[in-house]
């Protein structure tokens, strides 16, 4: 490798370790080590939402970078949970994210509640917890599923209707967090407290969610991506088992050489000691679940054994210490002398310091320690304690089990009601799939032509239509154009379906397949097999042999390559013009459709 | 004043083109990777490099350069 491309990979590794990096930065950085040679591990990652979540998927691959990781993120379906997780485990991924946005379970979910009765209230939750069984039994081999807790989309409507919004929530993630109690692989991962740590004004994006269900803004998206590369221990790379503390403001306030081990801020009753009594509780329960504790100070060793046996407000004390370097030397000499006498690796090791010079030059003698500085907003202290909380708990503390079962026992009620289904084709039953077919519908147009030029994911040929084309093809008594509706017990989704089929002008019996596309709100349950009951039958009924279709491969719909196949069409082969297109030819009268029969079709 | 090459260098970074490809008349139909997806990081990607927010409707319709521009010199200060 040249030295200068080495020299552009740091450059960009440096932009990502910037915390001011603009998105543009970011983006330009990530493209720059996509292109490097140098070696990275890799991780596969899959994210299943109910929402847009593209832009996590560029945070996490930053992060990733960061952690010595080339991360690949699949982006799943919108909204197709179960049928991800199973391309994701067929794929072969490391982690699957489940996102779940509570707003967005049904069309603004949150609005509807206050007016909804008990149980209408329960239904969509109970809906889409029934899919997460499912998608979790789906990803059983997958090394770590990380199901992501919800959040209030709108901080008012929390409290709307005297908190049935924040009880429902709260109930949610109750239920979530259950899921991964009960199964090895499963996590919850919570957002409410990264939503707390970035403000909802810099969270949400109400311009892009209403338009693109994409609500989040970069801020969130980056320290949520921070908090999934901390929660999955740097994409696997690192099991981190020390945590080595420096003293003076980190665990108490002020200097104890100078004044003096009584002197010192740790008062709980009193800021700024408050502070970091309360952050000493916290490494004290991390002790309890088995983290090592050590001391790294620059300090007389008799100072500080001084506050440790004398200063009533300590929580830690020398019990809870496995190992100390108090001593004037520098900090990364400290760090390895630390290392060696645990006899573990620096790379499990987190340290933490007040102070931006010491915390640099472990940074830069010692990149394998994972570092954090104590915040200038000391208020933020305890957060960040939660934040390196969770790089213990990710790597397996074994308290951590004990202490979920008695957390999670509470909940066993709610669990009981919500509904289990054997396996997703029962699920699908349960939705009394309902689809409206029309054809050639005028007073549609409008609605078919938005469909026909914005689906791109789920569009078999890609041909686009102005409305006067799409009408005129109306017109024609060679042409049929098919929509459909889509209805279930939980919502009307509307009409998201367009197929378009066109009598062969060389033959007499064939039909060929225009256009065939939907909105992917409605894929992977069927709907998209059930319609082809009708254009068979149409077909048999003008007295067509055969049905010709097409798929034609863009930037953009690789989901719908093998839908055909899928369906039950065999392939041709011939015709291909070497761009990637599958042809097919289906007899009428023999042709076995994929099973579709929960889908019941309303035809006329 | 709106620098010009910024916004160029912005949307090269989140289209994933090059930056010399990005002519004057660059807009939604001429960058193939330029889709709805893309389209919002751009927005939040001008954004957060400006300093700036669009309004509502901006935000979904200036999906050209000219366009962007425009909405970047309405909004920058002074």
């Amino acid at each position: 490798m040249s030295a200068s491309v080495m020299e552009a990979d740091d450059a960009a590794l440096t932009v990502l370790r910037r915390a001011d990096a603009s998105m543009a930065e970011v983006m330009a950085a990530l493209s720059t080590l996509d292109r490097s040679a140098a070696p990275f591990r890799g991780h596969a990652l899959g994210i299943a939402a109910n929402i847009t979540l593209d832009l996590l998927g560029t945070y996490l691959r930053r992060y990733a970078y960061l952690a010595g990781v080339r991360l690949t993120v699949h982006q799943g379906s919108y909204d197709d949970l179960v049928g991800d997780v199973e391309r994701f485990a067929a794929a072969g991924v490391d982690t699957v994210l489940i996102v779940p946005f509570f707003d967005n379970l049904q069309p603004a979910l949150e609005s509807q509640l206050p007016a909804l009765d008990a149980a209408a209230r329960h239904a969509p939750v109970a809906d889409y917890l029934a899919r997460v069984e499912l998608a979790v039994a789906q990803a059983k081999h997958v090394g770590t599923v990380l199901l992501a807790g919800s959040h209030p989309w709108h901080p008012q409507t929390a409290t709307m209707a005297d908190g049935v919004v924040a009880a429902a929530i709260g109930a949610f993630n109750s239920a979530l967090q259950q899921v991964a109690q009960r199964h090895a692989n499963v996590r919850y991962l919570d957002t409410a407290s990264v939503l707390m740590q970035v403000g909802t004004e810099q969270a949400f994006d109400a311009r892009f969610y209403h338009r693109n269900k994409a609500p989040y803004r970069a801020a969130f998206v980056n320290a949520w991506a921070r908090r999934i590369e901390a929660a999955t221990r740097g994409f696997g790379t690192v099991f981190y088992k020390v945590l080595v503390l420096d003293c003076d403001n980190t665990l108490w306030g002020g200097i104890v050489g100078e004044e003096g081990a009584l002197e010192i801020a740790l008062d709980p009753y009193q800021y700024p000691g408050n502070v970091y009594w309360a952050v000493q509780q916290q490494l004290r329960a991390l002790e309890q679940d088995g983290v090592l504790l050590c001391l790294c100070s620059k300090n007389n060793p008799q100072d500080v054994q001084e506050v440790l046996d004398t200063n009533p407000h300590m929580v830690l004390r020398d019990a809870q210490i496995v190992a100390r370097q108090v001593n004037w030397d520098d900090k990364p000499t400290n760090l390895r002398r630390l290392a060696a006498a645990l006899n573990v690796g620096l790379e499990s090791v987190v340290f933490v310091d007040d102070s931006a010079f010491e915390v640099a030059a472990v940074r830069e003698q010692l990149p394998q320690v994972r570092t954090f500085q104590v915040p200038a907003r000391l208020t933020d202290y305890p957060a960040m304690l939660q934040e390196i909380r969770q790089l213990f708990v990710a790597g397996g503390v074994s308290a951590e089990s004990r202490a979920k079962t008695q957390q999670y026992r509470a909940l066993a009620q709610a669990q009981a009601e919500q509904a289990h289904f054997a396996n997703h084709d029962d699920y699908l039953r349960s939705l009394q799939l309902r689809v409206q077919l029309y054809r050639n519908a005028a007073d549609q147009v409008p609605r078919l032509v938005e469909l026909i030029n914005k689906s791109n994911q789920f569009n078999l040929t890609t041909q686009r239509l102005q409305a006067g084309e799409l009408q005129q093809l109306m017109e024609r008594p060679d042409v049929t154009v098919y929509s459909f509706s889509v209805h279930d017990r939980l919502a009307d989704h509307g009409i998201t379906g367009v197929l378009i089929t066109e009598d062969a002008a060389e033959t007499s019996d064939a039909v060929c397949v225009h256009s065939f596309l939907m909105s992917c709100r409605v894929l992977g349950r069927g709907v998209e097999f059930s319609v082809w009951r009708a254009v068979l039958h149409d077909a048999a009924r003008r007295g067509k042999r055969v049905l010709r279709a097409t798929y034609r491969p863009t930037a953009k719909n690789a989901q719908a390559l093998d839908f055909y196949d899928r369906l039950g069409f065999p392939r041709t082969g011939d015709g291909d013009r070497g761009d990637g297109s599958r042809h097919y030819q289906a007899e009428v009268d023999q042709v076995q459709l994929a099973d579709s029969n929960w889908v019941e079709l309303n035809d006329g | 004043m709106v620098d010009a090459t910024r916004v160029k260098d912005v949307m090269a970074a989140v289209l994933e083109v090059d930056v010399r490809t990005i002519g004057d008349d660059a807009s939604m139909d001429t960058i193939p990777s330029w889709d709805s997806l893309r389209h919002m990081n751009l927005v939040l990607a001008l954004e957060d490099a400006f300093g700036v927010s669009f309004p509502d409707d901006d935000a979904a319709n200036a999906t050209s350069y000219q366009l962007i521009l425009l909405v970047l010199r309405e909004l920058a200060p002074g």
